[in-house]
């Protein structure tokens, strides 16, 4: 690995790590959701270092390049950020479901209380 | 006792009213949860007699059945009896669902295929129906010839088990039977006559809705065989 690909891998982790900051920064982003992105931007920062445990992995391992076992790495973390974004919208659809349903008895409750009140209006005002 | 007959009701305009007046023959209290239906439905269920509790937005059928549930367990409603709104249930056999509650049951299922009526359905539906009957036996030892029947009654133990998170997100079928069931309901069939629907398409039709409903069932299924029940 040359100097000039270090630099490169590490300007664009920095890029990658100052986006996820500024999301979280402007709101976009829950702090509790931005750990993933922190670790996979910390281990890009870090991955000139991992270049030899990469190598020895790959003949360890018998992998038939270095890039077979960076390809079988990255779907890994992808599935695994992909669970951990269904679980968070199962769970807000949930939280949805729950407020439209009470919603929706609260209506219902005010219609009743709003028709009794109508009615009680009228016996008064005859 | 204080009962409420909760209708799930999605564009059944035509029927509602019907519906809702038959009911009211035996069950006073008739509550039409409208799933945000584009048609009048909320209107002719409300000049039927019944109490409207209308959805934001469509928020499927499974929903619109809690809905109901928590509105009863709100009211302390101690017994529920659940129909469809396309008057596919015959109204003439709630008092044999209350009936059995009366007598212990917890949960009635309001089965098609326990002798009365000449009910029939499609062969694949037929295998989906006979498919999941085995896995309520194999998980709960429990003959249930009916696992896919919509007209069920209830009483207020199964109503606070169905009001938590672990209901149906979708299809409340098998499922929610061998749920109940694995928390020590007593869960018992009556013979109910059927009519087809004569109103819009069912939800099972075609080729992919009955394969989804089939998969997603059958995860349904694994998730209530695997719930823990000592949590309770």
């Amino acid at each position: 690995m040359t100097l000039q690909h270090i630099v490169l891998i590490w300007a664009l982790s920095l890029i990658f790590l100052v986006a996820v900051l500024r999301a979280v920064i402007k709101g976009r982003l829950r702090v509790r959701y931005t750990l993933l992105w922190f670790g996979i931007g910390i281990m890009a920062l870090l991955s000139p270092l991992l270049y030899a445990l990469c190598l020895y992995l790959h003949e360890t391992w018998s992998f038939p390049t270095p890039s077979i076992l960076l390809l079988v790495f990255a779907v890994v973390i992808l599935a695994r950020i992909c669970l951990q974004l269904t679980v968070v919208v199962s769970v807000a659809w949930r939280e949805r479901k729950n407020l439209a349903q009470s919603n929706a008895l609260l209506e219902q409750r005010l219609e009743v209380v709003e028709n009794m009140l109508r009615k009680s209006d009228r016996g008064v005002s005859a | 006792m204080k009962t409420l007959a909760v209708i799930p009701a999605f564009n059944e305009r035509k029927n509602i009213a019907q519906v809702v007046a038959g009911v009211r023959k035996y069950i006073s209290t008739v509550l039409v949860v409208d799933d945000a239906s584009l048609d009048d439905t909320a209107q002719e269920a409300i000049s039927a007699g019944a109490i409207v509790v209308r959805h934001p937005y469509n928020l499927g059928y499974a929903a619109a059945c809690q809905t109901g549930y928590k509105y009863a367990l709100a009211d302390n409603y101690e017994r529920v009896v659940q129909l469809d709104g396309d008057g596919q249930h015959d109204v003439e056999d709630i008092p044999k669902l209350l009936s059995e509650l009366d007598h212990g049951a917890n949960m009635v299922i309001g089965s098609r295929f326990s002798g009365v009526g000449d009910y029939s359905m499609q062969k694949m539906r037929h295998i989906g129906k006979n498919f999941f009957s085995l896995l309520i036996r194999l998980s709960t030892k429990q003959e249930v010839r009916d696992p896919t029947s919509g007209y069920l009654a209830f009483s207020k133990p199964v109503l606070e088990l169905f009001v938590s998170d672990m209901f149906a997100d979708e299809y409340p079928d098998a499922d929610m039977l061998i749920l109940a069931m694995r928390h020590g309901h007593k869960v018992v069939e009556t013979g109910v006559s059927m009519q087809h629907s004569n109103t819009g398409q069912s939800m099972h039709a075609g080729l992919i809705g009955p394969a989804y409903y089939m998969l997603r069932m059958s995860i349904g299924v694994l998730t209530a065989i695997m719930t823990d029940t000592r949590k309770e």
